[in-house]
Formats: structure tokens, C-alpha cells, sequence
């Protein structure tokens, strides 16, 4: 059976070479002590803001668990626009946020009623200006004090660089084991080399053995969120060519090992069961419209193969 | 697939092209086979196949780039493979490859064609849409009608209007049918497009880069450094051919600097470009940049003009260029002044 040798539809083999994540810059090997000492913070740094996280793990002389390091990088990723303005800044980004609106209710007027509607919108949105921008800034200064328990201490980095210290942080779990984090770092992996340039080539064809590397261990432990990974790697082409009918294979077995529950080898993360098939069933209602019966047949038939797959 | 041109054999004119237009394809389909008895045989005759990997071709070689040459058979007929009789070369003595890129969208067929045979004059022709469809797949009709059917459209979904009167609804229906329609045809004449210019393996774009590359054809290099479209950067295509790109790109690289020295002074005016950005490199290197856009600015006119400006130079000093590295630039540059351009390019000394 060709998924039990590892071969799955449309994903190349893993290299003989292929690691699931980058060897840490940091040549240090924590001693027994110190990671008891990481475990005994982990529960409860949890709870602080960001700076408090990456405080404690600097004390622990960079010692960190798999599930912190997750943390740190899922609060940067959750805080990536958070902000400690000073009020002349809020007034001066609300202007700005003003004129914004503006723009965009002109763009809807313009689809409802063309013509004339953008500049009445505009002279009755100008006459409560003040008010609006008034508004505006208590939102942000609410929101910021809500955020500011979990985001403290994200403003010492530069905006455009939390995403990319969000994912060198699950990379750092993703090499220490965590599943979850593999899977973030998977997903997250080629956009973090900027493929929207072409000299990243070079990054993204030495991250490609990694990628699929840690793909093949995460399907061997049985992890099912990979497979909705796979099914977006299948839509848009990242391995071989777009490929509807392999999506619909990974993304049908997903649908079915959710609904199952626990029952099965497949590891399904409670909190995120639902979250993972938002917006994928509607998606996959509309791939199998367009599939002819005998591939729509042959595609069934990798589904069941993959939803009763054997525990490895 | 395709459109009615590519069954067109031989030599068009101008006043063929006028007849194309009004007349329609059911009158093409009709002349076409009388064309082919007409009209002179298509101008692209058998070739030998591409055989040398990473050696410039004779023709390309002795080109300096963009010089356009328009068609010479002696020189086309080198290094390409043959193609079928139903590909327009030619349009009133222009190669099909040399014509406006306004004008080129009836051949994109053809130009494919010329393209897959090895022609990578063609390729350079085709690469402005070829690569735009690869990066923006076309929409299909299904995804249409979910973003823009009058009653539950998903670009709708946020517009609510509570008092609106059964003709303000009439009328807003009205208008959002004539969009959807309007976006349907546009879809539908963009699929055409890139149905023509890519078919449907979009990775065989990273074939004819790889080609272009062993042949040079002129106006190479100045398309590379100066057109941001000519490699795509899909998410999906540059992870599946990133092995190949990345060579390509050190393969380009390489090229580049031999042209640069070789004093192809349009080349040598913009190579600055490749060292300035990401478009060829994982990281820029902003000292090789400045000092080959030193250079650049001691050319004459018209071919200092791609030459950095000052602030393209602020652009070089916040990429990492410090005082020390524009000392050293300038020593670089003095360098390729002299191996370059000092002796092969008339120019004043400044």
C-alpha cells in the first residue's frame, strides 16, 4: 500500500538529508537543571505579556520548552500591530485612518450608485469628522490597554520584523519537538523567505527538502492539521501542479478524521478541530462539483486509505 | 486552443491584419487554407536543435543587446528547432517579435510557438503576459459569480442599506448584473490570453528563462534588468522551480558580468540594477552596485541614462553602503572603467 511506504499523493519523497528544523545558532546544551527550571516557569509565564516571556526565558540563559517558545511566537504573531502611540500620534493616525475610510466608503458608494453618491458620502462623512476620529482614538486606547497584558514589550521590535521573529521562535519549538509548532513553521516557511522576490530562490530550494521533510514526520505521527497544509500546498501548486483533485483528497480526510473525533491513529488538537475546517468544507463541496466520477471514485478511494491508515 | 492566427500559414500584411479584425474568424477559417496557398511559406525554416548549455550562440554573441535585429534568416536559422507551418513569423516585414507590445496580442499563439522551438527573441516578446498570467491565474466564471451575482456576491456582503426604495434596489441590481458581466468577459478574454501566451504548463516559463539565458538574444539583458515581470514570482511556481531559478540566477549573474566587461555599453549602464535589489540575489550588495553605477555614470548619453540616480543612491547608503564601502566602490569602479569601457567606448575621460 503506497501510503504505508510513505508515498502520499503529489508529495515528493523526503530527502535522505531532510530536516524538520534549522540547526540552532545557539551551540549551548541546557543541563538537566536548567531545563527542570525552564519546566517549572513554563506554566507560569504563559500568563505574562511577551516581554515578561522572553524575560524569563533570558534568564533561563535562553533555555526554553517547546510549548513556550510556540507561545512567544503565536503572542508576536497575535501582536504584530500592536502599538504604545502617544496621543499625538493616535491623532495623527487617525486622521490618516479617517481619510482611509473616506476612500473606501467612496469605492462602495460608487458600486451602489455611481455618480453622484461619493460626494455626498464624502460631505457627510467630513461633518462628523472630529467626532470620528474622536472615536477612533478611544478604540485604540481601549484596545491597547486590553493588549497590553498579553503584547507588552512587542514595540521593541520594528513592525515588519515580528513576523519573522514570530517564526524563528517556531522554528526554535518546531526543533525541540513540538508537533504544533511543526506545523506552523511548515506553513509558514516559504512565505518567511519572501518568495516574492527571485533571489530568494535560493532559500526556498534549500527550505523545500526541509518542508517536505518535516510534512513526512508530521504524516507519520499521525498529525492531522497537516493534511489541511497539504490540501493548500495541493491548491496552489507548491509542489507539483495545482492539483483539485488531490486537494480534495487531503482536504476530505481531514473532514472525515474531525468528524470522527478521537476515535483512530490520527492526533486531532481539540481547540483547533473547528478552526481547521472553517471555510474548508464550503471549498470542498465546490472541488467535488467538478470532479469527473472515475476521479472522483479513484479520489475516495485515497481518502479512505488515509482516514484508516494504521497508527505508525 | 489558441486563436484563429495561429492557423494562419505564411506572410501576413497589414491590410490582412485590418481584414482579421472586421471580418471575424469565420472568414479567417475560410481564408485560411487559401492562404496557405498564397501567401509565401512561414518564414521560420529548419533548424538545427539547441545543443550547447551555457554557451552564448553565435548570432547572439555577435549582437550587442538591444539592437533589435528584425528577423535576418541567416542569423535565426542557427541555433533554433523547426516550427509547424501554422505560426505567423512575420507581419509587413516585421518579425512578429519586434512588433509593439500593444500590437502582439493576436500572436501570443505564435509567439508561444516560436518560443517552445527554441526562439527566445520570441520569449522576450511573450514574457510581459506570459509571466503576468502565471503570477494572476484568471478568474474562473464560478469565482465570478461568488464575488459579484447581484443577490449574494461576496463583494457585496458588507453593504447593507436599510431605507433603500424597490427602485434604488432595481436599479443597484441592474448595475451589479452589468458588472458581473463585465468581469465574466474580461475573465474570459484574460484566460484567452494566457491560454495563448502559457498554455497550460506554466512551468515550461522557466524553460524558455533557462533558454534565453544560453542564447542572449538581443535586448536581453535590458529586459532582465529593467522589466520586473520577466520572472515571475508566484508563490506556488517559484517553490517548485526554485532550484532551477536559483541557478538561473547565478547563471544570469555571471553572464552579466561578462557582457559588462565584454563594454556592451547598454548593459553596462543598468547592471548596477542587479546588485542593487533581491531580483538576482538572496541580499543586495550595495557596494557592487555603486560602483558598477559609477560607471555607469561616466557613460555618454543615451546610455548613462538607467545610471543610479541620487536617490536610488540613498536607496545603496540605507542597504548597508557606509563610507568605507563607497571608498572601496570607487576603486572597483576605476577597475571595470578600465577593463570595460576606457578603451572600447568613445568617450570623454571625466
Amino acid at each position: 500500500m503506497a501510503l504505508e511506504l510513505g508515498l502520499w499523493p503529489g508529495l515528493p519523497d523526503p530527502t535522505a538529508d531532510a530536516e524538520s528544523g534549522r540547526d540552532t545558532d545557539d551551540p549551548v546544551r541546557y543541563t538537566r537543571f536548567e531545563l527542570e527550571d525552564a519546566e517549572k516557569a513554563a506554566s507560569s509565564i504563559v500568563e505574562g505579556s511577551y516581554a515578561e516571556m522572553v524575560a524569563t526565558v533570558d534568564e533561563l540563559s535562553g533555555a526554553v520548552k517547546a510549548e513556550i517558545a510556540v507561545e512567544i511566537g503565536d503572542r508576536l504573531f497575535e501582536c504584530w500591530d500592536y502599538s504604545e502611540r502617544s496621543l499625538d500620534e493616535l491623532e495623527e493616525a487617525g486622521a490618516q485612518a479617517f481619510e482611509n475610510k473616506l476612500r473606501l466608503d467612496e469605492i462602495f458608494a460608487a458600486q451602489m450608485a455611481p455618480g453622484v453618491a461619493e460626494q455626498a458620502v464624502r460631505e457627510m462623512a467630513l461633518l462628523d469628522r472630529d467626532q470620528w476620529i474622536a472615536e477612533w482614538i478611544a478604540r485604540q486606547v481601549t484596545e491597547r490597554e486590553t493588549k497590553e497584558a498579553r503584547c507588552g514589550g512587542v514595540e521593541a521590535l520594528p513592525r515588519e520584523e515580528r513576523m519573522g521573529a514570530a517564526f524563528g521562535w517556531w522554528e526554535r519549538a518546531a526543533a525541540l519537538g513540538d508537533l504544533e509548532a511543526k506545523a506552523q513553521w511548515i506553513g509558514m516557511a516559504f512565505h518567511n523567505a519572501k518568495p516574492w522576490h527571485a533571489g530568494s530562490a535560493v532559500e526556498l530550494a534549500e527550505l523545500k527538502p526541509r518542508v517536505i521533510g518535516a510534512v513526512h514526520e508530521l504524516l507519520s505521527e499521525r498529525y492531522a492539521p497537516i493534511l489541511l497544509q497539504l490540501m493548500l500546498f495541493e491548491r496552489q501548486g507548491t509542489f507539483a501542479l495545482p492539483n483539485p483533485k488531490r486537494a480534495w483528497i487531503y482536504g476530505e480526510a481531514l473532514r472525515r478524521i474531525v468528524e470522527r473525533g478521537s476515535v483512530g491513529p490520527w492526533l486531532v488538537p481539540h481547540e483547533r478541530a473547528d478552526a481547521e475546517l472553517t471555510g474548508v468544507r464550503e471549498e470542498l463541496d465546490r472541488i467535488e462539483a467538478t470532479l469527473p466520477p472515475a476521479q472522483r471514485r479513484e479520489a475516495e478511494e485515497w481518502v479512505r486509505a488515509i482516514v484508516e491508515l494504521p497508527a505508525r | 486552443m489558441g486563436s484563429g492566427h495561429c492557423r494562419i500559414a505564411g506572410k501576413m500584411t497589414w491590410s490582412t491584419r485590418r481584414r482579421w479584425f472586421t471580418s471575424g474568424v469565420l472568414l479567417l477559417a475560410a481564408s485560411a487554407g487559401l492562404g496557405w496557398m498564397l501567401f509565401e511559406q512561414a518564414h521560420v525554416q529548419r533548424a538545427h536543435p539547441v545543443t550547447s548549455a551555457g554557451q552564448v550562440s553565435g548570432v547572439s554573441a555577435s549582437a550587442r543587446s538591444g539592437e533589435s535585429t528584425v528577423g535576418d534568416e541567416s542569423e535565426l536559422n542557427d541555433v533554433r528547432r523547426p516550427v509547424g507551418p501554422n505560426v505567423v513569423t512575420r507581419v509587413d516585414e516585421t518579425a512578429v517579435w519586434n512588433l509593439p507590445e500593444d500590437e502582439r496580442a493576436p500572436f501570443l499563439a505564435s509567439l508561444r510557438s516560436l518560443a517552445e522551438a527554441g526562439w527566445s527573441e520570441a520569449f522576450l516578446a511573450l514574457a510581459p503576459v506570459a509571466s503576468r498570467c502565471i503570477l494572476r491565474t484568471p478568474p474562473t466564471d464560478a469565482l465570478i459569480i461568488r464575488l459579484y451575482n447581484p443577490d449574494d456576491g461576496l463583494s457585496y456582503r458588507h453593504l447593507r442599506v436599510e431605507d433603500e426604495s424597490p427602485s434604488d434596489r432595481a436599479a443597484m441590481r441592474e448595475e451589479r448584473m452589468a458588472r458581473m458581466e463585465r468581469e465574466r468577459e474580461q475573465a474570459m478574454r484574460k484566460r484567452e490570453r494566457c491560454d495563448n501566451a502559457l498554455g497550460d504548463d506554466p512551468d515550461e516559463y522557466m524553460q524558455w528563462l533557462e533558454q534565453a539565458l544560453i542564447q542572449q538574444p538581443p535586448g536581453f539583458f535590458v529586459a532582465m534588468l529593467d522589466d520586473l515581470r520577466m520572472v515571475p514570482t508566484e508563490t506556488g511556481w517559484m517553490v517548485r522551480n526554485a532550484e532551477r531559478l536559483a541557478r538561473f540566477n547565478l547563471g544570469f549573474l555571471n553572464a552579466l558580468r561578462a557582457r559588462v566587461v565584454a563594454g556592451d555599453p547598454k548593459v553596462v549602464g543598468r547592471a548596477w540594477k542587479a546588485f542593487a535589489g533581491r531580483q538576482f540575489m538572496p541580499e543586495p550588495d550595495p557596494v557592487q552596485a555603486w560602483a558598477h553605477g559609477l560607471v555607469a555614470r561616466r557613460l555618454p548619453e543615451p546610455w548613462s541614462e538607467p545610471a543610479p540616480t541620487d536617490a536610488d543612491y540613498q536607496r545603496l547608503v540605507e542597504a548597508g553602503l557606509d563610507p568605507e564601502d563607497i571608498g572601496r566602490a570607487r576603486e572597483m569602479s576605476e577597475t571595470l572603467w578600465r577593463r570595460c569601457c576606457a578603451t572600447s567606448i568613445p568617450v570623454e575621460q571625466p
